[in-house]
C-alpha cells in the first residue's frame, strides 16, 4: 500500500511531514515553547528577525511555533475523535447494518431478563458504591442465563430485536440539534475545557455520520451471493466478518474516516476561534487566527496558518479522491 | 397518508429531545437561585442570600418539586429528597445516603453540620473525616461531638445496608420538567439572566437575521453552483478548468478562515485605500424601528457574510453536479438515446440534467433545516444579531435560561422542517417514494 502511496502523490509526502512534526512535537514539549512570551517584541512582521522568523503575536508569542503546536494539537485531535468515532460506528454501524432487524431472535424469558438486568445496571451503576463489580455481575448473569438455563427451558417464543430501528432513532435524535450548536452546547456542560473533553464532544457529533456509512456499506453487501452462500454453509460470524464483510467496506469507511479527520480539525480550529475552545493560554490555529481578528494590521497571524491548514486539508481530500487504498488479501 | 404517519412518528422523537436536554438542564454546574437572583438585584452587586430570600426565589423556580413524572429511587432515599433546599445541600445529602445508605445517619450528619454553623469549618472537617471511613477512631474531633451522633455512628458502622434496592414512586402533573416544557411553549417564556428580554422573541429576532442571511446565500449560491457545474462538464476551454480548481480551493478554505481574511482586506485602510470598500463591523446599528428598517440600515454589512457563504456552497454544488452529471451520462439510457440519433444537447436538457439535479435537491432539503441554526461562525465574525450570535452569547455569559430552551425550539423546528423538506423531496421524484 505504502508503495503505491509513494511513487503516485505529493500528498504522501505532506502528510508525513505532518505526522513527523506533530510527533515531534509531542515529544519536545512545543506546548510550552509556544506559551513563551517576548513583550519587548510584539505584533513582530514576518522576516524581520531570525528568531522571529513568521513574526509574533499581542503578547509576543512565536508565530511559527504556535504553527507547529497547532499541528500537534489538530493532529491529536484528529486521530483520536476519528478513531474513537469508528470504535463507537463500527459496531453500531454492524448491529443496524447486518443484523438489522429481524436477524436475532431471542426468547422472551431472556429478552425479559436482560431488560430487567440492564436496569438494574443503570441503578445500581448510579445509587452503589462498586461499579465495577456491578458490570461483571452483570456480564456473567447473562452469560450464565444464555448459556446455561436457557437451554433447559425447552422450545420459548422467540423475539426479534430491532437494532436498526433502535439505532436510527439514536441517530434522529442528535439529527435534530444542528451540529455547531450541538458540539458549543455539549463542550459548554463541561466543566473543564480539556482537549479530552473536546474529543468525547467531537465523536459525539461525528458517529452518526459514520455509522450510517457503514451501515449503508454493509446493508449494500447483505445481499450479494457471495455472502449468502457464505452464511449458508455455516461460515461462523466472526470470520464471515473479518474474510468477507471487512475487506470490502474498508475502502469508503477509510475516506469517510479521512474526511471526519479533517471535520475534527475544522470543529477544533473553529471552536477555538470564537474563544469556546480549548482554553486560552494554549496556542493552535484556531486561538492564532482570532488573535489576528484583534489586530487587523497583522496579516501574519492569519495567512501562514490558514495556508498551513489549507495544505494539510487538500493533501487529506487528495488521499482520500485518488483511493490510493489498496487492499489486497 | 405516509407522510401523516412520519409526522406521528416524530411526537416521541420530539419528546424525548426535550426530556434529554432538560436532563442536561439539571446538571449545569451553575445554581440556578443564584442566577436568578444576579438578574433581579437592580444594584448589580452580587450579594449573598440569605435562607429566607433563598427559598422565597427556588419556589417560584419550583426547585423544590421533583424531576420527572415519576422517580425510581433506592428505598433508603426518603420522599422528599427533592423537597431539601438549597441545591448544594440536596447534593451533599444524595451524596452521603450513597455512602451510608442510611437516612437516619445521613440526616443526623446534616443537621449537625448545620448545628455547628458557627464553627463551620470545625463541622465540616467533623463531617469529612466521617464521610472518609465510617468507623472513624475516636479522635478529639469525634469526642467533640454529640452523644446522639456517637451512637449513631457505632451502630451503623455495624450494620449497613449493602444493596440499594429501587422502588418507584409517581408524582404526577406537579414536577419540574411539566413546568419547564410548559413554559417553553407558552406565552410567559421564560427570561433571559443577561438582558431581561423573555426567550421567545430574542430566538424570533435572531431567526429573522438567520434566515435573511441563509436565504439570501442559498438563492444565490444553488442557480449558480448548478450553472458552474454544468460548464465544467460541458465545457473543454482551459478557463472552466481553472475555474472548477479555484473553486474546489475556495471550498477548501475553511469558512472562518475566508470570513476572517475578507473582514482584515476589505474593511480597513491598512492594506491601500483601495481595499477599503465595505464599512468596519462593529459599526452596525440596529437602532432603526423595525426590521425592514434595520435591514435597510444594515444591508451593506451583508455584503461580506453572503459572498463567503455563497463561495463556500458553490464549490460543493458544482462538484456535485458536475460528478453527478458525468456518472448520469454513463448509464444505457443515454446510449439507447444516442443509438436512436438524439442530439447531445438533447440528452443533457432532457434527461440527464433532470435526474442528476436530484441529489442537489437533496442537499437542498438538507440545507434548509441547517440555515435555521445559522453559519454560527460566519454571524460570529460578521457580527450579525442571528441563531448563532444568540447561541454563542448565551453560552459565553452562562445564560442558561436563553441556551435550553433556544435549542430546544431549534431541534423542534428542524424536525418538522426535515419532514416538510421529506414531503418536497417526495412529491419531486417519485421513486423516493417507494
Amino acid at each position: 500500500m505504502i508503495d503505491k502511496l509513494k511513487h503516485k502523490s505529493w500528498s504522501f509526502w505532506v502528510l508525513i511531514i505532518y505526522v513527523t512534526i506533530a510527533l515531534l512535537g509531542a515529544v519536545f514539549n512545543v506546548d510550552y515553547w509556544a506559551q513563551q512570551t517576548d513583550i519587548s517584541n510584539i505584533y513582530l512582521a514576518p522576516f524581520q528577525s531570525f528568531s522571529h522568523i513568521l513574526g509574533t503575536d499581542s503578547l509576543g508569542r512565536n508565530t511559527l511555533i504556535g504553527i507547529l503546536n497547532g499541528v500537534r494539537i489538530s493532529f491529536l485531535v484528529g486521530l483520536f475523535s476519528a478513531l474513537g468515532s469508528l470504535f463507537v460506528a463500527a459496531g453500531l454501524g454492524y448491529a443496524s447494518g447486518y443484523l438489522g432487524d429481524k436477524l436475532v431472535r431471542i426468547s422472551w424469558v431472556n429478552t425479559v431478563t436482560i431488560l430487567i438486568l440492564t436496569f438494574l445496571l443503570f441503578f445500581l451503576w448510579v445509587y452503589g458504591n462498586q461499579p465495577i463489580f456491578y458490570l461483571f455481575l452483570y456480564v456473567s448473569t447473562i452469560f450464565i442465563l444464555h448459556k446455561y438455563i436457557e437451554p433447559r427451558l425447552g422450545n420459548l417464543k422467540s423475539i426479534p430485536i430491532p437494532f436498526d430501528s433502535i439505532v436510527m432513532k439514536i441517530i434522529g435524535i442528535f439529527k435534530s440539534v444542528p451540529g455547531m450548536f450541538l458540539t458549543i452546547f455539549l463542550f459548554s456542560l463541561f466543566s473543564q475545557r480539556s482537549m479530552v473533553n473536546l474529543i468525547i464532544v467531537i465523536v459525539i457529533f461525528r458517529w452518526p455520520q459514520l455509522t450510517r456509512i457503514i451501515r449503508s456499506e454493509i446493508m449494500k453487501l447483505k445481499n450479494q451471493p457471495f455472502i449468502v452462500s457464505a452464511e449458508a454453509s455455516g461460515l461462523n460470524q466472526f470470520t464471515l466478518l473479518k474474510n468477507h464483510l471487512l475487506p470490502n467496506i474498508i475502502e469508503p469507511v477509510l475516506v469517510s474516516l479521512i474526511y471526519g479527520f479533517i471535520a475534527s480539525i475544522l470543529i477544533e480550529a473553529s471552536l477555538t476561534f470564537i474563544g469556546l475552545g480549548l482554553p486560552l493560554e494554549t496556542v493552535s490555529w484556531g486561538s492564532m487566527l482570532s488573535g489576528s481578528r484583534l489586530y487587523l494590521p497583522a496579516w501574519w497571524l492569519i495567512l501562514f496558518p490558514g495556508l498551513i491548514m489549507f495544505l494539510i486539508i487538500t493533501a487529506l481530500k487528495d488521499i482520500s479522491n485518488k483511493k490510493l487504498f489498496t487492499f489486497e488479501y | 397518508m405516509r407522510s401523516f404517519s412520519q409526522l406521528l412518528m416524530l411526537i416521541p422523537t420530539l419528546i424525548l429531545v426535550s426530556i434529554i436536554i432538560f436532563f442536561m438542564k439539571q446538571n449545569v454546574p451553575q445554581d440556578p437561585v443564584e442566577q436568578y437572583a444576579d438578574i433581579y438585584s437592580n444594584d448589580g452587586r452580587v450579594s449573598v442570600l440569605s435562607s429566607k430570600e433563598y427559598n422565597s426565589i427556588a419556589y417560584q423556580l419550583k426547585l423544590n418539586q421533583p424531576n420527572f413524572y415519576f422517580s425510581i429511587r433506592p428505598n433508603h432515599f426518603p420522599d422528599s429528597i427533592h423537597t431539601i433546599l438549597p441545591l448544594q445541600r440536596r447534593a451533599t445529602t444524595k451524596a452521603l445516603l450513597k455512602k451510608y445508605k442510611n437516612w437516619h445517619l445521613v440526616d443526623h450528619l446534616m443537621q449537625w453540620r448545620y448545628f455547628y454553623a458557627e464553627d463551620e469549618i470545625k463541622a465540616i472537617s467533623l463531617v469529612n473525616a466521617l464521610a472518609k471511613e465510617i468507623n472513624v477512631e475516636l479522635t478529639d474531633e469525634f469526642n467533640s461531638a454529640p452523644d446522639s451522633i456517637k451512637i449513631l455512628v457505632n451502630d451503623l458502622s455495624s450494620n449497613k445496608i449493602r444493596w440499594p434496592i429501587p422502588s418507584f414512586k409517581w408524582h404526577g402533573l406537579g414536577n419540574q420538567y411539566h413546568h419547564w416544557v410548559a413554559t417553553c411553549l407558552s406565552n410567559k417564556p421564560a427570561k433571559s439572566s443577561v438582558s431581561n428580554d423573555d426567550v421567545f422573541s430574542l430566538v424570533l429576532h435572531a431567526l429573522r437575521w438567520t434566515l435573511l442571511l441563509s436565504m439570501m446565500s442559498i438563492l444565490l449560491a444553488y442557480p449558480l453552483g448548478v450553472a458552474l457545474g454544468l460548464m465544467f462538464h460541458l465545457s473543454d476551454s482551459n478557463i472552466w478548468r481553472y475555474m472548477q480548481k479555484l473553486f474546489d480551493a475556495l471550498y477548501t478554505i475553511p469558512m472562518f478562515c475566508l470570513g476572517t481574511l475578507l473582514v482584515m482586506f476589505f474593511t480597513t485602510d491598512d492594506y491601500g485605500k483601495w481595499t477599503n470598500l465595505f464599512p468596519a463591523i462593529h459599526s452596525m446599528d440596529y437602532t432603526g424601528t423595525g426590521f425592514v428598517d434595520n435591514i435597510s440600515n444594515n444591508a451593506k454589512f451583508l455584503i461580506l457574510p453572503v459572498i463567503c457563504m455563497v463561495t463556500h456552497y458553490i464549490g460543493i454544488i458544482s462538484y456535485y453536479m458536475s460528478s453527478n452529471l458525468s456518472k448520469e451520462l454513463t448509464k444505457p439510457y443515454i446510449r439507447t438515446a444516442l443509438s436512436k440519433g438524439v442530439s447531445r444537447s438533447d440528452i443533457i436538457k432532457k434527461h440527464a440534467f433532470k435526474n442528476s439535479i436530484f441529489p442537489i435537491i437533496t442537499l437542498l432539503t438538507g440545507a434548509i433545516p441547517a440555515s435555521l441554526a445559522g453559519a454560527l461562525i460566519i454571524e460570529v465574525i460578521f457580527n450579525i444579531p442571528g441563531m448563532g450570535k444568540l447561541i454563542y452569547s448565551s453560552v459565553r455569559l452562562a445564560d442558561w435560561n436563553v441556551l435550553f430552551p433556544a435549542i430546544l425550539m431549534i431541534s423542534f423546528a428542524t424536525l418538522i422542517f426535515y419532514w416538510l423538506a421529506d414531503i418536497i423531496y417526495q412529491t419531486l421524484d417519485s421513486r423516493a417514494k417507494i
